[in-house]
Formats: C-alpha cells, structure tokens, sequence
C-alpha cells in the first residue's frame, strides 16, 4: 500500500494486526494513524482488536490439571524404569 | 505468559546437559517448568482434554528421547513446543479422517475474508461475568477458530512467539502468518465484542 494515496477503511483493516504489534514501516503507521484520528469505526475495530489480544494474553483458559500433570511424572518415571532393566 | 529469559534458557541448556548424561531429576525440573504450556499449547489446538494429554505425554517421551538433537541454541521450550505443535496437528489430522465434524464448518467463509459469524452461545453478558466463565468464554472463542488460523493465534497471541518462530514451528512464510494472525484476531475480536462492548468502551469513552 502506497503511503501517499487515500487510505480506507479496508486498508486500516488489513493492517490493524500489524499496528497493533508495532510491526509497520514508520510511514505506513503514520498514515495509518491520520485515517485512526478521524475514523471512529476504524477506531473501534482497532481498540477491540487490541483489547481482544490483551485479555487473550492474560488469561490461561487452560490450566494444567493435577491429575494430568501426576499421570505424566509416572508414565515418565515408568519408561525410566524399564529402560534401567 | 512471557516465553523464557535468557536467563531461564541458559538454565534449560545446563539441564538439558544433564538430562542427556541420564539424570532424570534434571530432565523432571524441565517437565515442572513446561508441562503447563505444554498442555495448554495441546489443548488449544486439538480442543479436545484427552488429546491433549495424550500430546503431552508424546511430547515428553519423544523430547527425552531426542536430548541428544536439542544443540542449546534454540530456547528448550521453543523446541519442545515444535515437537508439542506437529504431535497435536498431526492428532488433529487423524480426527479428520474418522469424519469428526469440525465446529468451524459452518463459520469459515469458503474465501477466507474477514468473517463476521459470531457463534450462537446462548450467554447473555451477564451471565458470562466472572473469571472462570469469561475463561470459559474465550476458550470456546478460541475453539472456533479454524485449523487454519488457530495454531497461529495459540503461538503468537498465548504464547507469545515471535512471527518468525511461529512461521518455524508451522512451516509457514512470516506474511503468511500475519495474515492468519489479522484474520483471527479479528474473528475473535468479533466474537468476544459483548465482553469488550461492556467492559472497553464505557471506560474509553470517558477518556
């Protein structure tokens, strides 16, 4: 995307993910950020988009369960034992 | 849910050592440290608990047997979820052929666009206040997620690798990745927009 032509609503969605990672060429961001400050849609998109990621990264939706973690120690502690015979 | 320091990793290679010179405690401390990643990683991509105990297991049974391929200079837990990655996708791919019906058939547009389905949950906002059922919540969120787009999100989103490294352990090219990366996130975004509508834009807009 050409830093100088118009930018849609489309092209700030296309790249929303990798300005949320700071992963842009400075003048792309830039750009992009003209058509931020004056799209409140875009912004939403943007801010959910981040939230999204954020709340993701802070939550363990699945944490190891006792149970599990026991039944691996013992199936390791098995095959080391076998192996040793 | 920061991936190793460097410090950490440099302690991963010292037990790894000891591990491959046949001391299992060494080789147990590695399992204490990763083991809940481990699963978690496994659990996001098969969806499934047996599965991804059974991922888990695999993983640490073949990582103990390969010591001796791990070189130290890669992180431990980077190689170790690379051998997680390829166990859950290949049970994934298995699941396939016993003719499982995939949740996201009916949610994937044919051309991949940016999908706007949101999946028909009969929670209501309120009802899905609270730690464990927001948990709940965004876990079925991330359920639905097509094979396509899931491994990508659960390595860079939950685990928090690099582009680089997820494209590694998936075989894929870094644009590839971000663009799986852009499609899920927004999906996601889309279905966990009544949790953000309530919880974001209130405090936002007050700003």
């Amino acid at each position: 995307m050409g830093t100088k032509r118009k930018v849609t609503c489309k092209d700030f969605l296309e790249q929303v993910s990798d300005y949320i990672d700071e992963a842009l060429e400075p003048d792309l961001r830039v750009t992009l950020e003209a058509h931020l400050a004056k799209c409140p849609d875009c912004w939403v998109e943007f801010d959910d988009t981040r939230m999204t990621v954020e709340i993701v990264q802070h939550t363990n939706c699945h944490p190891l369960p006792q149970e599990v973690h026991d039944r691996l120690l013992k199936t390791l502690e098995s095959q080391w034992e076998q192996a040793k015979r | 849910m920061a991936v190793s320091s460097t410090e950490t990793t440099f302690d991963d290679v010292a037990l790894a050592d000891q591990a491959k010179q046949g001391d299992t405690h060494a080789f147990t401390e590695l399992v204490e440290r990763y083991a809940p990643r481990v699963f978690r990683v496994a659990r996001h991509i098969t969806r499934n608990d047996q599965d991804a105990e059974d991922v888990l297991q695999e993983t640490f049974l073949k990582s103990y047997s390969r010591l001796d391929q791990f070189q130290g200079n890669s992180k431990f837990y980077t190689w170790l979820v690379r051998i997680a990655v390829n166990e859950a996708l290949m049970r994934i791919r298995r699941g396939k052929n016993r003719a499982t019906v995939s949740l996201d058939q009916e949610l994937e547009t044919a051309d991949g666009s940016l999908a706007r389905e949101v999946p028909s949950g009969e929670e209501t906002p309120e009802e899905i206040y609270g730690r464990e059922e927001l948990r709940d919540y965004i876990a079925r969120a991330i359920d639905v997620l097509s094979e396509t787009y899931r491994p990508v999100f659960v390595l860079r989103d939950v685990e928090g690798f690099s582009t680089e490294e997820t494209g590694q352990m998936l075989d894929l090219s870094e644009s590839a990745v971000k663009s799986r990366l852009l499609r899920a996130r927004l999906q996601l975004q889309q279905r966990l927009r009544r949790v953000l509508t309530k919880n974001g834009h209130e405090t936002q807009s007050n700003v």
